[in-house]
């Protein structure tokens, strides 16, 4: 496969793979909240994630380590396994959420009943992650989620006001109630920065054997440009909720009306590309976070792990990931609204964020590990000021999920 | 100072990968074993792998969490003399099964084995 093939898979493939359903509901829900204020929280968390997935990529590549190791060498057995279980939690909700928005896409697709699908689309997921090899995964479910550049073009369509599009660049409180302002930067960060996405992306490098300095080119311009391109998918999602929900008064508490944000200036066909896109993107999502769970547990008890190998060659990472699964359908199927965990999950995943970013960005910077590959002064810089970023909006977190009602107000 | 090339042994070998002879994950350093008396020279002696290794460093909060063994031996010694090398792992030279280590994966693989495709 030629190099420039094989970085363009990857960009692909980290462009679909970026939005979950976390970013579409907080996209949507800010979007159709606060007009256009919050786009360059998006930005920021873009960048946020760029940073950490590219210091992610060159530590695995480098030093052959992925989070979770990092994790328990640097911070040690006490505080590894408090970040462990912190992880784990956020995971298994987001998997749960994930699953749930899953079973809820088929539901609009094809009108069946919602319960027994969400049993269908733990079958569908199942069954990916146990025949499709990684890259395939990587691949069928990246390049599925690309659809939803239907909003993309949802959004050219409606005409946006330029002005006020770009005035959403500069941090601006322009509502009666700053805590839900605040709320949505909290939750847009946390959708962006999502822990389980550097997890995922670390152990996945580890696998594909990269090696310097070929594969760090490919690691900066995935990260870099797949994830730029990953953040026009949420810009575009939030303008087209802010184009036709904010005149309307209309709150998007279902992932069925984001979809149909794209219907009203594309008709039917923008719709089901919509909710195609929704589905291969929450989908590959919900195999992401499973599989960051059986990564996290196999890498901090030192059980041999991958994607790579047989399932009978790693049997308890295999076991972990299918017990994400299944505790994920038991919590949707018990009634549990999935936006709901979803709001949840991100928020508590902004908990977690920096007890995974701390040893990470400490590896990174480590001469006798990383060699000439250690962050230069630019990430070392740009990667404590995140640090800080992501500090100050884990400890405002919690209190503003119960301050605003989760945002209702 | 010494000549000798020196080890950190916190940081290069606790909480570090142990990878057996046939590059097989088989546990992670859960605690050292170091012999001597006190004022005397100590010695390391060996690595201890599994859940009563990690008893002194575990959170009482999230013991639960720590508690169960997952199949493996609940503490095994791996003689100093058993390691190969230490690099970004710590190698073994004897494979996993003959050290008692990784019996989990061991136990569990029966189970998946038993699924068509594993």
């Amino acid at each position: 496969m030629s190099k420039v093939f094989q970085i363009s898979l990857g960009i692909l493939a980290a462009i679909g793979g970026f939005v979950d359903i976390g970013d579409i509901v907080f996209s949507a829900t800010a979007g159709a909240t606060l007009g256009y204020q919050l786009i360059w929280a998006v930005l920021v968390g873009a960048v946020g994630i760029m940073i950490y997935s590219e210091m992610c990529g060159r530590v695995a590549a480098v030093a052959k380590r992925p989070v979770f190791d990092v994790v328990r060498e640097r911070l040690g057995y006490k505080v590894g396994l408090t970040t462990l279980c912190a992880s784990q939690f956020v995971n298994a909700m987001t998997c749960a959420a994930e699953v749930g928005g899953v079973a809820i896409v088929l539901r609009y697709l094809f009108g069946l009943p919602y319960r027994p699908l969400i049993a269908v689309s733990l079958l569908i997921l199942l069954v990916s992650v146990w025949f499709l090899p990684f890259e395939w995964i990587e691949r069928v479910f990246g390049f599925g989620g690309l659809m939803l550049i239907v909003f993309a073009v949802a959004a050219v369509k409606l005409h946006p006001n330029m002005g006020a599009l770009g005035h959403g660049l500069i941090p601006h409180i322009d509502t009666p109630s700053p805590l839900i302002w605040f709320y949505f930067v909290v939750g847009i960060l946390g959708a962006t920065v999502a822990p389980y996405e550097v997890y995922f992306y670390s152990s996945g490098g580890v696998e594909d054997g990269w090696v310097p300095p070929h594969d760090l080119k490919l690691n900066k311009l995935t990260s870099i440009l797949g994830y730029a391109l990953g953040t026009v998918l949420s810009v575009s999602i939030m303008v087209v909720a802010a184009e036709l929900f904010v005149p309307q008064g209309i709150e998007p508490g279902f992932l069925g009306t984001v979809a149909l944000a794209a219907q009203t200036p594309l008709g039917e066909v923008g719709l089901i590309l919509a909710l195609l896109g929704m589905f291969f993107a929450i989908s590959g999502a919900s195999i992401d976070t499973a599989l960051s769970g059986a990564y996290n547990m196999a890498q901090f008890f030192g059980w041999e792990w991958g994607k790579y190998q047989k399932p009978a060659r790693a049997p308890r990472f295999t076991i972990t990931w299918m017990a994400f699964f299944g505790l994920a359908f038991l919590v949707v199927i018990s009634g549990v609204d999935p936006i709901f965990v979803t709001e949840l999950s991100v928020v508590f995943s902004v908990v977690a964020l920096p007890l995974t970013y701390v040893p990470i960005l400490l590896v990174a910077g480590d001469k006798n590990y990383m060699g000439d590959h250690a962050n230069g002064r630019l990430a070392s810089t740009l990667g404590w000021v995140y640090l800080v970023i992501i500090l100050v909006v884990s400890l405002a977190a919690v209190p503003l999920l119960v301050l605003t009602n989760m945002g209702e107000g | 100072m010494s000549d000798r090339p020196q080890l950190d042994l916190v940081l290069r070998v606790l909480d570090q990968q142990i990878v057996d002879w046939a590059g097989r994950r088989c546990g992670n350093v859960d605690d050292i074993a170091i012999e001597g008396d006190a004022g005397g020279t100590a010695t390391v002696k060996g690595l201890l792998v599994g859940r009563d290794a990690t008893r002194r460093r575990r959170p009482r909060l999230l013991a639960f969490f720590a508690g169960p063994t997952f199949g493996d031996a609940p503490e095994v010694e791996v003689s100093w003399s058993a390691i190969e090398d230490v690099t970004q792992v710590v190698k073994l030279k004897k494979f996993a099964t003959e050290l008692g280590l990784a019996a989990g994966d061991d136990k569990a693989a029966k189970w998946i084995g038993r699924i068509p495709g594993s």
